[in-house]
Parts: structure tokens; sequence; C-alpha cells
């Protein structure tokens, strides 16, 4: 019953391989970054989701056909005055899930900025997903599906209207960010947890975390 | 085809596949840890299970409520997708509605966790009333406290300790740390697996700072390897069980712990220092000592006694809104009943007139006039969700909100240089429910900001060198946690950001954060007392932080999560205790003692000695320095060595080797005030 024998999952995941991705959310402030991974990590949702300060720090494991995906999840405060510190969390990301309000045009325009500081700062090979939040407020709706998609494909980002509050995409977008991030060379056994290989050879850094197949 | 969607843990149902191994009712989690058995909604009940499920061993907890619930609204919110253990979550629907808040309040507290993600758990002995069980994940996840009111721990953990191996820590008996069972471990080599886990450069610095300790705790590894390679697999079978009787003996103390790594090193760090003094906490001041306090005219007698009774107990809630007025600036400590009258006149008309200016901006100009339009949209967007749990703010249209809108937003025409930034909300809320009364919550919270108004400037200048000051404080009174922290990427402290920004109001209740505030503003027994705060409270933490062998985000996860569980009054001793160790060291730089707010002169009359540094008054330091970034190389000399640069020593200021040669004898003169 009880299996001493280290880190098995008895849904036989262990017989695929586990990864491990560090995931950032951006956006605007109370666009819904932290609603997102909210409904994302513990299937919950709070209507007065207080302000994030400072960083928040979630993880979640998903399960892609024989392989498990584990995010590292970092939730921003998302007012222009921190942004100084973005790229502290930025940095070494593998996924990036930048986030604004289909109520609210110019949480749009803030989504683009942080899209194109991605492209220039980022990891060259970072997985950009665009999310149009509050996607039941449809009746206020002020950003059109088709201008964020046209957007989104001009960019090569994926892209979902999502709703933390019915759940609608929620784990639809995380899934689609886990299917499209490279699942490495390193398959078989499970490895042992504090070694990993690194998926993405441009990640010199030496604390770069994430990113590893174990 | 993806086949298994998210593993969600949380709040789902005991699927038909799952067994339940063990159950406890009467498993308490006390919402805030610093609460009275008075206050019902303080302790919300329910139960433990020990489950197997097809995707793994689960630890649950449930609220008692919520689990009624849950069995009526059966496979509403989950729906098992395939036959594996898949489940999908299908849309809220509306019928969600009917759960009651306070349900769905509880539900937030559900507890849920696969057992081989657990990294630690800290248990107390039940000595005194019933044992409590923290549970500590992998990856920093700090569960609230689980108090098991009818007993069940010790059967909860015989449990666990079939599927785990555990080890009790060497410096702290409520602290079990599961212990890495890797079958592939045995095939590698000792280089390989990592002995030495903590970056070699730490390695080193510790063995010039302390040859010996390091050594002897290097081949300790060695022997606790060997001890467990030549006990796995084979004995694994007959293991468990003493690990659980170790558990179990609660009454014996640091058992077994002789040949642990860290056995030695509390012990090394301290000598270093002089020794913590004991001190005590008073009661809160009450509004007959208040009234004895004034004379004839109203002005206050003795303020230097009255801010020590404050600082020592803090303020009884009924005369808060009075005493708040003096310690945030409103009022004068020298004013009387007739200059108090005059004063609060001029400031209501202030007030109002500031108000009016932006009152009084229409559509059309707000069109042209972008930054304050932006300020709006911004301080509307936090005032809808701070602190909406709270009786004075919750439901919708509460009045109370647009008070605290258009206090922000009058703050913002008080000093539109600074405008607003979030986390101010936060700041005025507790004062606007001692208040009730928007004139005067506006002018104690700009007396506050006028404190602290640093922290949100747009370059955080105010932050990153409060951080960088934490950093050296602890430099000189904890070397080795924080040496610790510098080698695990954490040597900026930036997991204290909440904590300063502010000021500790996430981390505890609404009450408490009212208590600690008055007692901070009082600046005794220095001005900076909230960086030694922050000291306590890591240092309560320490040995959870390095037993557990956390790094960044797993640090940074840890303290987020002990929000709401940290004891207030423990916390406020530590921190007080900490300070008159520093004060009583003879090698205290004078940095140090700048950064604290003391009196430079060591000859000055030792009474309170920091009362006179003036408010805002800028700390004279070299330069800003930078907010580190983790992932980067460090930039200056205060920082940890990167790994690999093998010869690199952490030398704080000068202070590390005064450390050494200070001696515990000065901790004798203690007495403070």
């Amino acid at each position: 019953m009880a299996n001493r024998a280290g880190a098995q999952r008895p849904n036989g995941a262990t017989q695929g391989k586990i990864c491990q991705f560090k995931l950032v959310l951006l956006g605007e402030s109370a666009v819904g970054k932290s609603s997102l991974v909210l409904r994302f990590v513990k299937g919950q949702f709070h209507e007065y989701q207080e302000s994030t300060i400072g960083a928040a720090f979630l993880t979640q494991t998903v399960c892609l056909d024989d392989t498990t995906v584990k995010f590292e999840i970092w939730d921003t405060a998302g007012q222009e005055r921190y942004h100084s510190l973005a790229p502290m969390y930025y940095r070494g990301a593998q996924a990036a899930i930048v986030v604004y309000d289909i109520t609210n045009q110019d949480t749009f325009g803030r989504a683009k900025t942080w899209v194109k500081e991605l492209q220039r700062q980022a990891s060259p090979n970072i997985v950009i997903a665009l999310a149009g939040n509050k996607s039941d407020l449809s009746n206020k709706r002020m950003v059109e599906y088709e201008e964020a998609q046209a957007y989104a494909e001009e960019n090569s980002l994926l892209f979902m209207e999502t709703s933390a509050k019915t759940a609608m995409n929620v784990n639809d977008i995380f899934l689609a960010i886990a299917k499209k991030l490279p699942k490495n060379e390193g398959g078989g056994a499970a490895q042992p947890r504090q070694q990993g290989m690194k998926i993405n050879n441009s990640e010199t850094s030496q604390a770069s975390e994430g990113g590893c197949c174990k | 085809m993806i086949k298994l969607d998210v593993i969600h843990t949380q709040h789902r149902k005991m699927a038909s596949q799952s067994q339940v191994l063990f159950e406890r009712d009467g498993v308490y989690i006390h919402v805030n840890v610093n609460s009275t058995t008075a206050d019902k909604d303080a302790h919300i009940p329910g139960r433990v299970y020990l489950a197997q499920k097809p995707e793994g061993s689960f630890i649950e907890w449930k609220a008692e409520d919520v689990q009624s619930l849950d069995s009526n609204q059966n496979d509403q919110e989950w729906a098992v997708i395939g036959t594996t253990c898949s489940v999908g979550y299908k849309p809220d629907k509306d019928n969600v509605v009917s759960v009651s808040s306070k349900a769905e309040t509880r539900k937030r507290y559900n507890v849920s966790f696969d057992i081989l993600d657990l990294k630690s758990f800290k248990r107390n002995a039940p000595n005194h009333g019933w044992a409590y069980i923290i549970f500590i994940l992998k990856d920093g996840t700090t569960y609230p406290a689980l108090h098991f009111h009818s007993g069940g721990s010790k059967a909860l953990l015989q449990q666990i300790g079939k599927y785990l191996h555990i080890k009790r820590s060497p410096n702290d008996s409520r602290l079990f740390i599961v212990q890495e069972h890797d079958p592939d471990m045995l095939s590698k080599s000792f280089d390989e697996l990592h002995l030495f886990s903590e970056s070699s450069a730490y390695r080193v610095t510790k063995f010039i700072n302390d040859p010996y300790t390091t050594a002897l705790g290097g081949f300790a590894k060695v022997t606790n390897f060997l001890r467990d390679s030549i006990m796995t697999p084979e004995n694994v079978t007959s293991r468990p069980k003493e690990e659980v009787a170790e558990i179990l003996q609660e009454d014996i103390p640091g058992m077994e712990i002789s040949q642990q790594v860290e056995a030695g090193f509390e012990v090394v760090t301290k000598t270093k220092l002089p020794n913590r003094p004991e001190v005590t906490r008073g009661q809160p001041l009450n509004s007959q000592q208040w009234s004895k306090h004034m004379d004839r005219d109203g002005q206050i007698k003795d303020v230097e006694h009255l801010k020590d009774v404050i600082f020592r107990g803090g303020v009884e809630p009924c005369i808060r809104n009075e005493v708040w007025k003096f310690l945030l600036n409103y009022y004068d400590w020298q004013s009387t009943y007739k200059t108090r009258a005059d004063e609060r006149k001029r400031k209501v008309d202030d007030y109002f007139r500031m108000k009016l200016q932006w009152k009084t901006i229409n559509d059309v100009q707000e069109n042209r006039f972008s930054l304050l339009k932006e300020r709006k949209c911004l301080i509307e967007k936090d005032v809808t969700r701070t602190d909406r749990t709270h009786k004075f703010f919750e439901g919708e249209c509460n009045p109370n909100l647009q008070v605290l809108n258009d206090i922000l937003m009058t703050y913002c025409m008080y000093n539109f240089d600074l405008g607003y930034v979030q986390g101010m909300s936060d700041l005025l809320s507790p004062i606007l429910v001692v208040m009730e009364n928007e004139v005067d919550a506006f002018w104690c919270f700009a007396g506050l900001m006028d404190k602290v108004w640093e922290n949100f400037e747009m370059d955080q200048k105010g932050m990153k060198c409060q951080l960088a000051d934490i950093h050296r404080l602890m430099q000189f009174s904890d070397p080795e946690l924080c040496s610790y922290l510098e080698s695990h990427d954490s040597g900026n402290f930036y997991f204290c950001f909440r904590w300063l920004l502010i000021f500790f109001k996430r981390e505890f209740s609404f009450s408490d954060v009212q208590r600690l505030w008055e007692v901070i503003w009082t600046e005794r027994p220095c001005k900076s007392f909230h960086l030694v705060i922050c000291l306590a409270i890591l240092d309560t933490e320490k040995t959870t932080l390095i037993e557990n062998k956390f790094g960044f985000t797993e640090i940074l996860k840890h303290i987020n999560d002990m929000s709401l569980a940290i004891h207030l009054e423990e916390t406020l001793k530590k921190a007080e205790s900490i300070f008159l160790q520093l004060k009583n060291s003879k090698k205290l730089p004078a940095t140090l003692k700048e950064i604290l707010g003391m009196e430079l002169s060591p000859s000055s009359s030792t009474s309170s000695s920091c009362k006179t540094t003036p408010i805002g008054t800028p700390i004279n330091r070299e330069s800003t320095p930078k907010l580190e970034l983790p992932f980067q190389g460090r930039e200056n000399g205060l920082s940890a060595p990167s790994s690999g640069s093998g010869t690199a020593v952490t030398t704080p200021d000068d202070s590390s080797l005064e450390i050494l040669t200070d001696n515990a004898d000065t901790a004798m003169n203690l007495v403070y005030n």
C-alpha cells in the first residue's frame, strides 16, 4: 500500500517525465492575475481578492499524457510603481501569462507593453500566453475578441479569454502552455529531485530553478 | 488528447476510488493564532483524513460545514471524467450562491496535499491542552496549525510514519523533517549526492568562521549518510516504527541528536553576542490612566512615561481614537483642549478644501487630466478589495467604501507628487475603522504617511534601504541565518517586502495590527523597531527555513503563508529582547546604531535612547543599496559570494570579527529604561 521507494505517484506519472517550469503572471493592476492563479491552484474564487503586495508564489501540477508538469507560478503586483521589480520574476521564466481585463481597454494596452518587454528582455524561448480575463462580464466588453486574437497571432502568443470567476478556460490556458513547453530529451525514469537537466540551453543563470525535467 | 486535467488537491470530493485510511474529527483550525477563545468564529471545527486515492495518498482537512454542503452538492463542482482518476472543473453553477458566505470563507482553509509533497511538520508537545500540527510542504506551503482538541495527532503521525522516514530536528524538538528516500541514491557517489547541499561557497565561508563545527558537521553528514544507506532499503520496514517512537516520546527532548550535523550551531551564535534578556509585556493603557495623564487644561503630563506604557501594552480600543491622534501627530503632545479644538477646526476646513479640489473636476476636465484619472481608477480598484471581510467594509454598496475612496483621493491632492500607490489603502483602513470619521482618519493617515512615504516612492528607495538595513542588522545579530539566506538567493530580504511596505498589515488580524502599530508608533525602544520585529519573526522561523533547506521561492512562500500565524506578544517580546541584546553588545557598529535610530554618543543618558530622532530624518548612508535581483550576480560586498567562487568570504562591515571577540559577560547590564 504505502510505497516508500520515492516520489512515485500511483497514477502512473512516474513512468513518464516530471518537468518543472517557472511561470510568471504579468498585467495591469486588478485584471485578475491572483484570481486566475487561485482558481487554477485551489479551485477557488474570491470576489474581493485583495491586491498583491510584493509577490506570491504558488505551485500546481498538471499531467499531460505521460508527463507531469509542475508549474512554479509567480504572481506579481500589477501597479506601474512596482514595475521595476518585475524582471526579478520573469528572469528565467519559461512561460508567462500576460493578463488584461476585457472590460478595460487600457489594460489591453498595458498587456501589449508587457508582451514587448518580455520579447525584449525575457528568455528568448519563453512561451507567452495572453489572457483576456473577466469574460463573464461580456456585457461590459471593451476589448473585442477578434482584436486581441489578431494581436496574439501577430506576436505568436497563445490566446484565450478566461474567467477566474466561472473557471472558464482557466485550466485550459495553463494546459495549453504546458503542451507548448519543451519537454526535453531526458525521458524515461524519473530523476532524483535535486538534479535536473536544463531544458533551455540559453539559460545560463545558475539560479534558473525552473525549467528542469526531473 | 489530454488525459488528466489539473491535479486539484483542494476541496475535491472523496472520490469513489479513494479509500479513507484514517479520520478524526474535532480537529480545529484557529483562524488567527492570537485570537481569544471568546471569539466563536476564530475556531473552525473540521475533520482530518488520510485517504488513499488513485493519484496518491492525501492528507486532508475539511471544515465541518463545508463537509455537509459538499455531500449535498455531490459532483456539482467536480466530475470524474475518465476511469483513471481524471477530474475536470465545471463552471460554478448558479446554485453555488446558496452556499452561505460563512461556509465559503471556511472553505478557504481546507487542507489537502499529497503525502509525498510533505517536507516537514511541527508538533507541539500536548502537555498543556491539546496538540497541534503544522504541515509544511516542499514548495514552502505552510498550512495553518491543525489543533486536535479531542486528540488523535499521534495516531495521524503514526499513519504518516508508515509512508515517510521522519527525523526530529536537533535544534527544535517540535520540528520533524521528512527524509528524502531515493532508491537511485545508493548507486551514486558521494559527490553526486550533494552531501553538502548548501553551496560550496557558503560552506567555505562557514568553515572560515567556524572551522570546528563545520568540519564536524560535514563528517556527521557522512555518518548520517552511511547510516541511512545501510538501512535502506532492506530495513525500511523496521525503520518507521523507530521514527514514530521518536515522535511519540515527546517528554524526552533532544534524543539521538548528538550525531546530527547542525547540533552545534546555535551555541556558536550565542557565544558571540550578549544573552537576550527576558522582557515582559504589560497591560494596555486604559481610559483612567489616560485621563490621569491630562492636566486641567488637557495638556498631557509625563509624555515619556505614557509612551512607555503604550509601548509595553498598547492602548485599550475605547481610547484608541483619541490616543492615535497624538501618536500620528494629528495633535501635538503639548496641546491643550483649547488648542486642539482650534487645530481640529483648521483641519476640518483644510480637508474639505482639498476634497473640493478633486470633487469639482468634471468629466471633460478629467479627460484632459490623465494623471488624476489614472489615480482615480487605481484607487477605485483597490478600495473595492480592501478588507472586505471586515465588518466595517463588508457588503455591497457599503458607504464606508466611499469614505475610504474619498480620503485616498484627497490624499492625492494633498501629496500629488507621491499620489496613490498600492498598499496605501491597507494603511488607511485600520485607521478609518478606529477613527470612524473621515476628516480625522485623513489627517491620521497623512501623519502615518509622513513616517513611511519613502516606501511608496517611484524608485522604491525607502524599501530598498530598509531591506538592506535588515540585512546589515542580521549580519551582526545572526550571522548564521544571514549567510544561509545569502547562499539561498535571499540576501536581498525581498521576502520581507510586504511586511515593511504595509507594516505587517497582512500578517496579523485587524485588532492585532492596531496593537502592533500603536506599539511601533511610540518609536520605542528605538526608531526602527519594526526592523527588529522582522529579525524576531525570522529568528522564530530560523530552524524551519534552514532545516527544510528552503531556497528563494520556498522562503517567500513560507513567509507569505505565515499570515495570521504569528504570535504578536511573543514576537514583540522577542524583538525587544533582540534589541537589548544588540544594544548591550559593546561591539555594535555605529552604522547599526544609526539604522536602529539609537543615539550615537555612548555617554549620553541611557533612558529611552532614541526618542529624539526626528521623524522622517533620512539616515545617511554611503549610498542607497540596489535591490538585488536574486538571480543576478551580486554587486556589493554585503551579499553572498556566488557559488563557485570558493574564496569569497562574507565580511559585513567589520563587525563579524568584532562579534567573535565579544563575550557574554556584557549581558549582565541589561536594564533598559
